[in-house]
């Protein structure tokens, strides 16, 4: 299958600094991928790479037939980058309707469509973006990348700092996205086992490179991969 | 220009379970024809209010939603000005018509300008606004047998308002001509800011990062939204040259664009409002220590905005809801 996002041979960074190195990466239609590794090995910055935040030193990214390489970020997103920022980055002098409206394009995901996906963010829906709690900012979050209509989503972190409550509830909402297939979803996660048991597929960065591409449950059943990859004990599966 | 963060700014807003009652939005308005009914001998202080409250609303859409703080403003409500002047004095005297025209060239001035001082950030735009404003001045005050060099355009004499209204001396025509062109500029602003195109002004003010994220060109943004403050500048401008019937350099000047900076953090940016609270008691402040204490007014303009910066942060429109807040007894952080 024709790949969605395809990164080849991708060296990138801030400035002159180099943090994602020779990285290569081919992502299809409804492909979930976990990006898992210790702090400090370019995970974030993998995603700003795609984003076009960082500076490409090398290689090339496309999304489909297009290559996006050389394309500033806003063009990214309109070509269908949708991403989730580890900040959340919640406009709060804007209500939680008008930071979805800001962001809406045509296509399934509609913001009544997202209202029905986070019920929460419906019955606050005229709050300003500092007047709702932590979860619910990054509901918003979500969902204002969602209403761009992306082909690809890219989640950065967005379980840190959230209560186990909450993040079942994301977890819900993740799951809900994976099974209607069609969307990549590329997930940043430090709960590594979560993101193992979420995405059937995992990379594994280490100063930048990825030292282990391959099955989830091949990583989560191999107690040596696991502590070298990762430096987990044991096994999970 | 970003500002580097307004989240604190925006934390002072109201909740949304304590929004103003709609009737209070009606308070300005009515305060103005009051005013004059109560006090006519005040309607040409009152016209010059107004002037300078659309003209210090022109600039909120700039420092307050975009988040462009400029220290050239006056270029392009001198552009207006002398526009409108000049028209009238070869034959353009219907004075809605010569509003409109000032509008569009200081619409096309300050996409000229904006083309090019908004590729720059921070101190860079702050200096390309002075030198825009410098440029336009010195202009003005070389090219004499248009301009009228330093001694200004005289001699400009508008037709009817709509063929009815003379422009009378008492100035009552001025101030209802003047009180509407603002109520129309007003209901404009307050459609654009809270349409999608103002939302993601205050977006890029807050975090144009972020924007970018999620598709939103900056660059053009931005200069939209300087292109149509131009535009308003210039409407202002023209109002001051059909109302006072004359235009003087300093319509262009460094001190006019500082001084609207000023009235417009008195009220509080980024608020509407704002402009209507900052700028009366700026020009009546101003009145008034002219009259008593000439030679110190400037020092009383450093100490009002000194307590402003320390006591009043968000103007004192930030200051009354941080009032109003606590009387509720609740707090937004």
């Amino acid at each position: 299958m024709e790949p969605v996002l395809k990164l080849d041979r991708v060296t990138a960074g801030y400035g002159p600094t180099v943090i994602i190195e020779d990285l290569s990466l081919a992502l299809a239609a409804g492909e979930v991928l976990a990006v898992l590794g210790r702090n400090g090995v370019g995970k974030s910055t993998l995603m700003r790479t795609i984003t076009g935040q960082t500076r490409l030193h090398s290689g090339r990214i496309s999304l489909g037939e297009l290559a996006i390489s050389e394309l500033p970020s806003y063009r990214r997103a309109l070509a269908g980058i949708g991403y989730v920022p580890q900040e959340r980055d919640i406009f709060t002098a804007l209500t939680i309707e008008e930071n979805l409206k800001i962001a809406a394009r045509p296509g399934r995901w509609t913001i009544d469509a997202i209202f029905d996906l986070f019920p929460n963010l419906a019955s606050r829906r005229r709050n300003h973006g500092n007047e709702i709690s932590g979860g619910e900012q990054q509901m918003l979050s979500i969902g204002r990348a969602l209403v761009g209509n992306p082909k690809v989503l890219l989640l950065d972190e967005p379980m840190e700092g959230l209560a186990p409550v909450i993040v079942e509830q994301i977890l819900g909402v993740l799951n809900t996205l994976r099974a209607s297939g069609g969307l990549v979803i590329i997930l940043v996660e430090q709960y590594a086992l979560m993101a193992l048991e979420f995405a059937p597929r995992t990379i594994v960065l280490d100063r930048g490179r990825a030292i282990f591409d391959g099955k989830s449950a091949e990583l989560a059943g191999n107690a040596q991969l696991m502590s070298s990859c990762l430096g987990l004990s044991g096994a999970l599966g | 220009m970003s500002a580097p963060s307004n989240s604190a700014l925006a934390r002072l807003r109201l909740p949304a379970a304590l929004a103003l009652p709609a009737w209070l939005k009606a308070v300005p308005w009515v305060a103005a024809l009051a005013t004059y009914f109560f006090a006519p001998q005040y309607a040409p202080l009152l016209t010059q209010i107004f002037i300078m409250i659309l003209f210090a609303m022109s600039l909120d859409l700039l420092v307050g939603y975009t988040g462009i703080v400029s220290l050239g403003h006056a270029a392009l409500f001198g552009t207006g000005a002398y526009l409108a002047g000049i028209l009238c004095l070869r034959g353009l005297t219907d004075p809605l018509a010569s509003a409109l025209v000032a509008m569009a060239v200081a619409a096309a001035v300050g996409f000229a300008f904006g083309s090019l001082m908004l590729r720059t950030k921070g101190l860079a735009f702050l200096m390309l606004s002075v030198s825009s404003a410098m440029l336009l001045y010195e202009i003005a005050n070389k090219a004499t047998a248009i301009t009228g060099g330093d001694d200004g355009l005289q001699g400009i004499a508008f037709s009817r308002v709509l063929g009815i209204w003379e422009f009378d001396f008492e100035g009552t025509i001025a101030f209802f001509y003047s009180l509407a062109i603002l109520f129309l500029a007003f209901a404009f602003m307050q459609r654009l800011v809270n349409s999608p195109f103002g939302w993601s002004l205050r977006g890029i003010r807050e975090n144009d990062l972020r924007m970018k994220a999620i598709g939103c060109q900056i660059y053009r943004r931005r200069l939209t939204a300087y292109t149509i403050a131009a535009a308003l500048a210039g409407l202002a401008g023209a109002l001051q040259a059909q109302c006072t019937g004359f235009v003087a350099l300093n319509s262009l000047s460094f001190e006019l664009s500082g001084a609207v900076l000023i009235m417009l953090i008195v009220g509080g940016s980024g608020r509407l409002y704002g402009p209507f609270f900052g700028v009366p008691i700026y020009m009546i402040a101003q009145d008034y220590l002219a009259k008593n204490d000439p030679t110190n007014w400037f020092l009383w303009q450093g100490v009002i905005l000194l307590a402003l910066v320390f006591f009043a942060r968000g103007g004192l429109l930030g200051l009354a809801e941080r009032g109003f807040l606590r009387g509720f007894g609740k707090g937004t952080e």
